[in-house]
């Protein structure tokens, strides 16, 4: 059949568009190997595709935000794990609120504003210490922002990675949940 | 071919245990969704956003929000599906916040502020980028979700939230307005000089 003009009527575009993808059935395949209009339309979905899938240049995560979103992971499964059904719905909404809470709090807290709170590793100022500050802090030292005192959680004197990975380490810990420790100004 | 829809098959099975685990509580699986689309969301949110810092922002609050689900995450076509939207919505929020100041003089212009920067800007000056363009909102997105992003059509009617038969619909006006365009000869004409 191959080069022979094809007397079919011509399949519709879904059914060409199924065929690009791998399925179709071989009487369609048949059908197009001898259909010019086919081999056209099939030809102007590959250039779609061309035209439409260059990507961006790959963005390369940072380090310490990679970290903290695994930790927030690791986190969210480790409040999943030991409770029962009835305390699971608490935890969740408990979560939630530090992560909207944290986005809220990240837009003023390194600006260059006092924060609310000064308690060390408590980064996001909700009273605690999770993973959420931890995210907050990476992405805060990503972007190159001031960062206040009570940044500096393993108190070295300078608030890095390591302040990261040990506000990620406190809040994934297994025990009672760290609190916040107050710190004078 | 048969391996293609092999392929598939076995990612989409192994993504649903992967979910069915992290509904338990297993943070590997979790973290293993994360890794598995950790790289989509971030270049995703960068076509929306135009913004290495932007989309790193948009990739914080998708996955914060994508962990709130679990447990009960229940799986429709693909969790790609289930961020696409979510990137989206995201991104505009982000883009919200940065251009918030510029509102005023974008509402004078008769603009939309926060348009999203998805599709064209990024496109060649193509004949067929101009063609692509012409096409109405709904049908662009949706030849941008099959042909760009490689979703099938179950994930977009998921992405977009909207029936099945819509999204077929959309893509068969897409590509048969596609054609015609083609195998006009004004438009030809357009692109040879472009």
């Amino acid at each position: 059949m191959s080069g022979a003009p094809s007397t079919d009527p011509c399949p519709d575009e879904l059914t060409l568009e199924a065929l690009a993808a791998g399925q179709g059935d071989p009487a369609v395949r048949a059908h197009v190997a001898g259909c010019s209009a086919c081999s056209e339309m099939l030809e102007l979905m590959a250039e779609l595709g061309r035209e439409l899938s260059v990507s961006p240049p790959p963005i390369e995560v940072p380090a310490a935000q990679d970290r903290a979103l695994r930790a927030a992971a690791a986190a969210r499964a480790a409040a999943i794990r030991p409770r029962r059904t009835g305390r699971r719905a608490a935890v969740v909404v408990a979560a939630c609120a530090a992560a909207v809470l944290a986005l809220v709090a990240v837009r003023g807290l390194f600006t260059g504003e006092p924060p609310h709170r000064v308690a060390t590793g408590d980064i996001d100022g909700d009273g605690r210490v999770d993973v959420v500050d931890a995210l907050v802090l990476a992405r805060a030292l990503d972007r190159g922002a001031p960062m206040p005192g009570h940044c500096d959680v393993d108190r070295d004197g300078t608030v890095d990675r390591a302040d990261v990975d040990a506000i990620a380490g406190l809040a994934v810990s297994i025990g009672p949940r760290p609190a916040a420790r107050e710190r004078q100004q | 071919m048969i391996e293609s829809g092999l392929r598939e098959a076995t990612s989409i099975a192994e993504e649903r245990a992967l979910v069915d685990r992290a509904n338990l509580g297993d943070e590997r699986a979790l973290e293993a969704l994360y890794r598995r689309h950790r790289d989509w969301v971030v270049g995703l949110a960068c076509r929306f956003t135009g913004s290495r810092d932007d989309a790193l922002d948009v990739l914080q609050e998708t996955f914060l929000y994508f962990y709130s689900k679990f447990p009960g995450f229940t799986l429709t076509s693909s969790v790609r599906g289930f961020l696409y939207p979510v990137v989206k919505h995201k991104s505009i929020s982000v883009l919200r916040r940065r251009r918030k100041l510029v509102d005023l003089q974008a509402y004078r212009e008769g603009r939309d502020a926060h348009e999203l920067r998805w599709y064209p800007a990024d496109l060649s000056n193509s004949q067929l980028s101009r063609m692509i363009g012409g096409l109405p909102e709904g049908h662009r997105e949706v030849v941008w979700l099959r042909f760009g992003l490689d979703l099938r059509l179950e994930e977009i009617a998921d992405a977009l939230g909207i029936p099945l038969g819509t999204v077929k619909s959309r893509l068969h006006n897409a590509l048969k307005s596609l054609r015609s365009a083609a195998e006009d000869p004004a438009v030809r004409k357009t692109g040879d000089a472009g």
